[in-house]
């Protein structure tokens, strides 16, 4: 087995290579371009959580001056879609409009104005007169799939939604072995259900793009997006437009988080520009942002487990209860991933996994890193500690009786996939149980610490999870290599880099693959017109999907250097060895690539050196993590403090391990937030209550606790130089190791997030 | 609007503005665009500037309130060949992510160093609280500075 | 939603020229630094006074008291030397506690605090507890402590420029106690409470209990004061008093926090700080 050590440049530390332009806060991102006459969009939205537009009355606002367009559903054809930035056929339900004639949460749109000023497009939106018939809502998925609650997507014209007239958007079963069999024979049987709520991606960067019609009447669209070319598609669909007609530019973006694998906003911008023939630029308020935009799917899981009198697992049934919101988008995926990874980590032979997707009058939910698994490994890694604290055993001795090994396949992988399916993933590489060793030396397991403070208890907790490395079958990736005369080299990728790094690890994997310093790679990402396709960045696809594309060009790039240099050395290119920007003969002759390129270019045989590169792969090796939590509880408040969290992790060889770690840091922070202070509440009326930073709170430098991150280097074989994916993995861990942590403190089981001092005060006082 | 003459990155600009214009928009059509929108309301950070020296989130600044005075953005840390030491700090201990807030963090850890009187992780954490970040956890930012910090 | 309607903007070096300013002109309105008016002011907002460079920028401590001028900032409050030991580092505490950020703080000002008067912050629920006087400028003739300030909605009504507040320094060993909960350091608090008390030989004979993010407004637990003064401070009496809290105070709506909680926990806070105080004066 190799690693990173047998490297040069792949498993080193190595700048970033948009660094030095962020640093300097250069104008990089979407809005940070000017344009002559550009009109800015306001959205109209609904004050009401479910209602039918009677009439729409636009005719003072578009009197206003400055107002260029005001568009309802009455101006723009009806194409049933998903908002979904996903491969197609999208596995999303079309039931989405660009505009409609009913609106299903609040905060849904209603009318959407250009203007030349913010201001005047806001005034033109308060001038629109709209009549509402309201209808009676729904906000609890138990409640809106019961028979008689009232229908949200009543349109006909809408598909792909499981059971329209009972709210249910998608519907999942799985099973293998026999469940209820092991039921009877078990030891023990547990029972426990558990619930997560509504959470906010909050990328710092909110939503926004510009589209115009460039010299040759196309629409270009500038745009903060994790996925320009599913944007290109849906866009052209819900425009009616041929995707020729289309440009989607991604510059750089302001992070994303799932947020951003959406088509949110740039069909209704480039609607604007169509009827105006100018740009627009549209512009997510913080506030739209926090309701209007997506968020996490909450979910409601219902867990009974079997196990033997030695502590091994025997049977599992887990139904989930998904509200989706007024849109299904990504419902069912979402879904699929919570079962999938719940039913990932421990080998039990007997499972059975159903699930709803419904629809409530609530905020849509859509992509969030983790996509559901952190729903799942909430609720699994909670239930896993209940089960084991009951029997009596050791948290970690109970985990490692039961996890899934190297050279195990993982049937649930077989059972429910997107697209067309896999195979049952078979594990190539496993660090979790290191992961689970060093993770545990680190936070001090077995040992027992002192509270900070009189009146305070202090408690561990651990949480191992797993994810996914891109989406078997269905992520592909593509990628050309261009090589120019001095040696250097064009990358042009579809990989988005959203601020994960990723043009830099693919400029590493390029790099070590063309013995050329990485400085000499010039990446470019991401534009429809010039670079090839990608599905886009998601489902922590990057390093592994579009890694192996990269290699895949680069092997092909290098291939003709070395027939090019055969020809100039006049030696069969078995007999040359390439290192540090060259190629060499056994007997010392050496060309330089500058002289290659030079040669290919000006004088004999000419060509361009240059290859596409390809990938889809048919596996999704599972990187791990185990997380560790040390908190401190006030016994009379219920007061939480964070003093230590500790997270393992095993991405494969991390072409980065630098930029591995930011991942884990900033996908950990999130996971807290999850934990301990990030809810969305609704009044009765399905209005949101938080709509600013203020209320909803998400980590500052200051709540931090101690970090230490640790990687566990194993090497995938179906990886690019042995990796596999980190972006998303790490964030499941801290709910349910904290969760773990407060129960090991204070003896209080919280079985919902967030975990608040009120939660715990409650079950302390009918103790 | 009204008259103004402000010194931005030691440039003197003179020109008129809309009385209610906010410091940020006025900053970002005048080419400044390391100071970013995020929340519009101050609580990301986003958008901070010094003004006389002095934190600020522009934002929720009016334009006219900071008539006469001198305006410091990311962009008078570097030269057009040399980074700031800071700002090469951020990039060799990997605190660059998204960048989005790096300009605004880059502002606030500067303000903190040259103004310190604590060198403790505690008072820095809280010197550039008020710039949220959603990608790095602020672990390498902090580490960044900390490389920074002398203390005479 | 915004200043549609702003179209004057004055920044006068002289607290008269403010106070004309806003007597003449309706819809005008001051601001120390402005971090909430200008994101959640709106089109009643027709002129601003800006009264940072009015001259009320300044923290002094004098032998028995701290004058702090209106126009002084938070962020100013929390690096000033004079608030970083005993018996001012309440002030410190208090301010950290609200959950705003040193870079909204490095412009809210001390006066902007009291204008607006909200019920969450803890600053002012301090500043409550050791009975700081407010000064208002053109209306020299009586001291307003900060508790009837915002309680005199007529007085506030009179327009007066707040130029600034007094606190008679605190004279017992603990200063103002504060105490408070919130989910993450940063965040604002689900509830607060600031308490001052001192002796006379063994009894107790002055006491403010200020409670934060209850309401709208503070709360100050004037019944369970009265219970408090005049005697000696022992365990029943906690209990009495810390019950007498949780029955008293009525929470409104907060999606972080029920009624309930806060309820028991302004019994659980006024407990835990009255035994320190006893804990501390048996020890000593």
């Amino acid at each position: 087995m190799s690693g990173s050590k047998d490297y040069r440049i792949v498993g080193k530390v190595t700048p970033r290579v948009d660094g030095e332009k962020l640093a300097r806060g250069k104008g990089a991102f979407s809005d940070d371009i000017e344009f002559r006459e550009l009109l800015h969009a306001k959205v109209l939205r609904s004050p009401h959580p479910h209602a039918r537009i009677l009439s729409i009355d636009t005719s003072n606002a578009k009197a206003l001056r400055g107002v260029h367009a005001v568009l309802t559903h009455e101006d723009l054809p009806r194409v049933p879609h998903t908002t979904a930035g996903q491969g197609w056929p999208e596995p999303s339900p079309y039931d989405a409009f660009v505009l409609d004639n009913k609106v299903r949460f609040v905060g849904d749109r209603v009318a959407a104005v250009a203007a030349e000023t913010p201001g005047i497009a806001a005034k033109a939106c308060s001038l629109i007169d709209v009549d509402y018939e309201t209808l009676e809502a729904v906000f609890d998925p138990e409640k809106a799939s019961k028979p008689g609650a009232i229908v949200i997507h009543d349109e006909e014209d809408s598909s792909g939604i499981y059971d329209k007239s009972s709210n249910i958007a998608s519907h999942l079963e799985a099973s293998f072995g026999d469940v209820e069999k092991a039921f009877k024979d078990a030891y023990k049987i547990f029972e426990k259900h558990y619930e997560v709520g509504y959470v906010q991606q909050s990328s710092i960067e909110p939503h926004i793009c510009i589209t115009w019609l460039d010299e040759d009447e196309r629409l270009v669209i500038r745009s903060s997006t994790q996925v320009p070319f599913h944007v290109r598609r849906i866009v052209a669909n819900v425009l009616q437009l041929p995707v020729k007609k289309i440009r989607v530019i991604k510059p750089r973006v302001g992070g994303g988080f799932g947020g951003k694998q959406e088509i949110l906003n740039e069909e209704l911008c480039g609607a604007l520009t169509l009827a105006t023939g100018k740009a627009v630029r549209f512009w997510m308020t913080r506030e739209e942002e926090l309701y209007a935009s997506r968020t996490r799917h909450p979910q409601k899981l219902f867990f009974k487990t079997a196990v033997s009198e030695d502590g091994k697992i025997l049977a599992m049934d887990v139904r989930v209860i998904e509200n989706t919101g007024a849109y299904g988008t990504h419902a069912l995926t979402v879904m699929t991933v919570t079962g999938n990874k719940i039913f990932s980590m421990y080998n039990i032979p007997n499972i059975k996994f159903s699930g709803e997707a419904v629809y409530t009058n609530l905020p849509v939910a859509g992509a969030f890193r983790g996509y559901g698994t952190p729903q799942g490994i909430f609720a699994l890694e909670s239930h896993i500690d209940e089960i084991a604290d009951e029997l009596g055993i050791d948290q970690i001795e109970f985990r490692l009786k039961n996890i899934y090994h190297e050279g195990d396949r993982i049937p649930i992988t077989g059972e429910m996939a997107e697209g067309e399916g896999s195979d049952a993933q078979l594990i190539r590489s496993s660090g979790l149980e290191e992961c689970i060793k060093r993770g545990a030396k680190a936070i001090g397991w077995g040992i027992s610490r002192e509270p900070t403070a009189a009146g305070r208890s202090r408690g561990i907790g651990i949480a191992i999870n797993t994810q996914g490395s891109g989406i078997p079958n269905v992520d592909m990736a593509a990628c050309s290599i261009k090589m120019n005369e001095d040696g250097s080299f064009n990358l042009l990728c579809g990989a988005t880099d959203i601020g994960t790094g990723s043009d830099t690890a693919l400029a590493q994997i390029a790099a070590e693959a063309l013995s050329i310093p990485v400085d000499n790679i010039l990446v470019y990402s991401s534009d429809t017109d010039m670079t090839p396709f990608d599905t886009g960045a998601y489902a922590s696809s990057t390093t592994y999907i579009s890694g192996a594309a990269v290699l895949d060009a680069a092997k092909k790039v290098k291939s003709q250097i070395m027939d090019v240099a055969g020809e100039m050395l006049e030696v069969e290119k078995e007999h040359l060895v390439c290192s540090d920007s060259k190629v060499s003969t056994q007997e010392g002759k050496i060309v330089t690539y500058e002289q290659i390129c030079l040669y290919s270019l000006y004088q004999h045989n000419q060509f361009q050196i240059m290859a596409v590169g390809n990938n889809v792969s048919p596996e999704s090796p599972p990187p791990y993590s185990a997380v560790f939590a040390d908190v401190e509880v006030d016994d009379d408040t219920g007061q939480i403090r964070l003093l230590k969290l500790v997270a393992a992790v095993d991405c494969g060889v991390a072409i980065n391990p630098q930029m591995a770690e930011g991942q884990v840091e900033g996908a950990i922070t999130q996971g807290m937030g999850y934990a301990l202070s990030e809810f969305m509440p609704f009044d009765k009326n399905g209005n949101p209550l938080f709509k600013s930073f203020r209320d909803y709170n998400i980590f500052r430098s200051s709540d931090m606790p101690e970090i230490e991150v640790i990687l566990v280097e194993t090497y995938e074989p179906t990886g690019p130089y042995g990796a596999k994916a980190v972006a998303e993995v790490p964030i499941s861990g801290p709910a349910p190791a904290i969760a773990n942590a407060v129960s090991n403190a204070v003896r209080a089981r919280v079985r919902s997030l967030p975990i608040t001092p009120e939660k715990i005060w409650k079950i302390l006082k009918n103790k | 609007m009204r008259n103004i003459s402000v010194f931005v990155n030691d440039k003197k600009i003179r020109t008129e503005v809309p009385i209610s214009q906010t410091l940020l928009d006025f900053l970002r059509s005048n080419g400044i665009t390391s100071v970013k929108r995020g929340c519009e309301s101050g609580e990301c950070g986003a958008c901070a500037v010094l003004i006389d020296d002095e934190p600020r989130a522009s934002c929720i600044t009016l334009t006219l309130q900071a008539d006469g005075k001198e305006i410091k953005t990311v962009e008078a840390l570097s030269t057009r060949q040399d980074l700031s030491e800071l700002q090469k700090r951020f990039i060799e201990v990997g605190a660059i992510q998204c960048g989005y807030c790096t300009p605004a963090l880059l502002l606030l850890a500067g303000h903190y160093l040259n103004t310190a009187v604590s060198p403790l992780e505690k008072d820095l954490r809280e010197a550039i609280s008020g710039v949220l970040c959603r990608c790095t956890g602020y672990v390498k930012p902090v580490e960044a500075i900390k490389k920074e910090i002398r203390l005479d | 939603m915004g200043l549609t309607k702003l179209t004057d903007y004055y920044r006068p070096k002289k607290l008269t020229e403010a106070t004309r300013l806003l007597k003449e002109n309706d819809g005008f309105f001051p601001i120390g630094g402005g971090t909430w008016l200008i994101p959640y002011g709106g089109s009643e907002v027709k002129g601003i006074v800006d009264l940072s460079e009015s001259g009320i920028k300044e923290i002094r401590l004098e032998e028995t008291s701290m004058y702090i001028g209106a126009s002084t900032t938070l962020n100013d409050l929390l690096t000033a030397p004079e608030t970083s030991s005993h018996p001012y580092e309440f002030i410190r505490e208090t301010i950290i506690s609200e959950g705003s950020t040193r870079l909204i703080n490095s412009a809210s000002t001390v006066g902007g605090r009291i204008a607006l008067g909200r019920g969450d912050s803890s600053f002012l629920a301090g500043l409550i507890a050791v009975d700081a006087t407010v000064i208002l400028f053109g209306k020299m003739s009586e001291d307003v402590t900060l508790w009837d300030y915002l309680n005199n909605s007529e007085l506030q009504n009179e327009k007066h420029i707040i130029s600034g507040i007094e606190i008679s320094t605190p004279t017992n060993i603990h200063s103002v106690i504060f105490e408070s909960i919130s989910y993450i350091p940063s965040s604002p608090p689900l509830i607060s409470l600031a308490l001052y008390l001192t002796f006379s030989v063994n009894l107790i004979d002055s006491v403010r209990i200020v409670l934060s993010s209850i309401g709208e407004k503070l709360i100050r637990l004037e019944e369970a004061e009265a219970m408090l003064l005049g005697k000696e401070l022992d365990d029943k009496l906690i209990k009495s008093v810390s019950g007498l809290a949780v029955k008293i105070v009525d929470p409104a709506f907060d999606p972080k926090g029920s009624s309930e909680y806060k309820k028991a926990m302004a019994g659980v806070l006024i407990e835990r700080v009255l035994n320190k105080i006893k804990d501390n004066r048996g020890g000593s």
